[in-house]
Parts: C-alpha cells; sequence; structure tokens
C-alpha cells in the first residue's frame, strides 16, 4: 500500500476505528515507513490527550449562580 | 453505540446548534471583551455568554477531579459566582481568560475535594466510606496536570466547527469505527474518514497553540 492510500486512515486507525483487515494493512505500512509513523505518533498524542476528556455534557440545567437581571455583586 | 451516549450527543448536538455556537458567531465578542462587560450594566448578557461557552468545560473537569455529577454541578455554581465577584482580578495581559478561569476551576475543585474528603457516611455493609471523589492524595500533581490537559482538550473541542466536533464525539466518545459513522451518519466512508483526520490536526493544532501561550505566560 502506498502512503498516499494511508494517510487518510492515519486517524482512524489511531482511534482503533477501521475494520480489522485495514487496520492491518496500516500496521505493516507504517512499521517501515518513518515518514507515515511520524504523522502517525502525532496523531495518536490527540488520541492521547482525547483520554483525559470527559464526554460532551449537556449544557448544566441549573443557571441560579448567574445574576438576575439589574444587580450587582456585593 | 449504547442508547444514552447517542442520546447525550444528540442533546448535545441540539443545544450548541442552538446556544453556544450561535453565540459565539452572532456577537462576536471575544471572551476578555466580555469580562470587561461584567462592571457594566449589561452583566447578565456576558456572564450569559461565558457561562454557554464555558459550563460544559468546567463541568467536565469537575467530573474527572469530583467522581459525581452533583458535585460537579456544585462546582460550576461556584466557580461562576467567583468568576463574577472575582472579575477585577483577570487581567488580560497576564494570559487569556480560559487560563483564568482554569485556575478558578482548579481552586475551587480542590476545595469541593477536600470538604468531600472529609465527609465520611455509612454504607450498607457498615464501613465508613469516602465518597466516589478521586483519591489524589498521594499524587497532588497528577491532578494539577490531568485536569489543565482535561481542560485544553475540552476547550479545543469546544473551538472545532460542528463537523467536526461531530465525528470526534461519535468516534472516540461513542466509540463508532468509521464505517458505523458512515452509515449513522449518511456521509461517504471517505469523508468521514477525511474529516476524522482533519479533526485530529485541527485539535493537536488548538493543543500546540496552547502550550505556546503557556510558554509565553511563564
Amino acid at each position: 500500500m502506498r502512503c498516499a492510500e494511508i494517510h487518510p486512515n492515519q486517524a482512524a486507525f489511531a482511534l482503533g476505528g477501521l475494520e480489522p483487515e485495514e487496520a492491518a494493512e496500516v500496521r505493516s505500512h507504517l512499521a517501515p515507513c518513518l515518514s507515515c509513523w511520524k504523522e502517525f505518533e502525532e496523531l495518536e498524542s490527540v488520541y492521547c490527550a482525547l483520554q483525559v476528556a470527559s464526554p460532551p455534557q449537556p449544557l448544566p440545567t441549573s443557571r441560579s449562580c448567574l445574576p438576575a437581571p439589574r444587580t450587582s455583586p456585593t | 453505540m449504547d442508547i444514552a451516549v447517542s442520546d447525550l450527543l444528540e442533546s448535545d448536538r441540539r443545544q450548541r446548534s442552538s446556544h453556544s455556537v450561535m453565540s459565539r458567531r452572532a456577537d462576536g465578542l471575544s471572551d476578555e471583551q466580555l469580562m470587561t462587560n461584567l462592571d457594566e450594566p449589561q452583566v447578565e448578557v456576558a456572564l450569559s455568554k461565558l457561562y454557554d461557552r464555558y459550563s460544559r468545560t468546567v463541568y467536565g473537569v469537575g467530573l474527572n477531579i469530583l467522581g459525581d455529577r452533583a458535585t460537579a454541578e456544585e462546582l460550576v455554581q461556584d466557580v461562576f459566582l467567583k468568576m463574577w465577584r472575582s472579575s477585577r482580578t483577570f487581567d488580560a495581559s497576564r494570559g487569556s481568560f480560559s487560563t483564568w478561569l482554569y485556575r478558578v476551576t482548579r481552586s475551587a475543585a480542590i476545595d469541593l475535594y477536600r470538604k468531600r474528603a472529609h465527609k465520611v457516611h455509612p454504607v450498607p455493609n457498615g464501613e465508613l466510606h469516602v465518597a466516589a471523589a478521586r483519591d489524589f492524595s498521594e499524587d497532588p500533581q497528577k491532578m494539577v496536570d490531568e485536569s489543565w490537559l482535561s481542560w485544553r482538550v475540552s476547550r479545543a473541542l469546544e473551538v472545532l466547527d460542528a463537523p467536526h466536533r461531530e465525528v470526534i464525539e461519535l468516534a472516540y466518545f461513542g466509540g463508532l469505527s468509521q464505517r458505523e459513522i458512515s452509515k449513522r451518519s449518511g456521509m461517504p466512508l471517505g469523508t468521514v474518514k477525511s474529516r476524522t483526520k482533519s479533526a485530529f490536526k485541527r485539535l493537536r493544532g488548538e493543543l500546540a497553540l496552547e502550550d505556546t501561550l503557556q510558554e509565553a505566560i511563564r
């Protein structure tokens, strides 16, 4: 597989979101290809950062901390 | 995908489209400009906009540190009250509003964490137990590092445009494969893949920008 065919799959590979056969192709390409490996490492660092993020949250329901109109801090 | 996560993502998408994203684009005011409005008659509007932009991030970081939704909601209340009452301590020349609010959040979270650590209550088997907050007592620096990274990632996700944020939320938080996202959204598989990669690159850019800003502040 050529580099150009691997590039679109790199982020999905980091996420574990490829089908098994696609993942195997990316894996076998990355091992010997330094330029693709470097790019993959950059994308993988984003995946690692996501691991400390919370899942998407709805806006907290209570807005009681916000001031009522025409009040000011004491 | 888990139904609850799916519903949450959909609810979140609707909320974002009707609140934060539109307000950010419609008013065009930066966070720092809104902070200068906290002393003025439009304080309610400015606070409400900042709340729309940041309450999810404060809540998410609070959930990571404190471990339960009720205390994370309490944190949101504390942080926005402190933000309002301490707005004069914010100095835009010393750093971004986001960094300042992170410090306010961390300080408020530590206060709540300490209060909770002292709250022990009986559980059915008769043992005393400290409720669900994570234990950072042996490595408080870990809490600081994790909460800062969690804050930065949350902010980076918030500033992504909706299509890019959606693929990340479905792929990472929803656990869907690229093929499943394609089926669910109706997007061609190639578009899902390229959008996922593009979203990753944007996130990386945002996180690197934050690093640069932090270096500038130090």
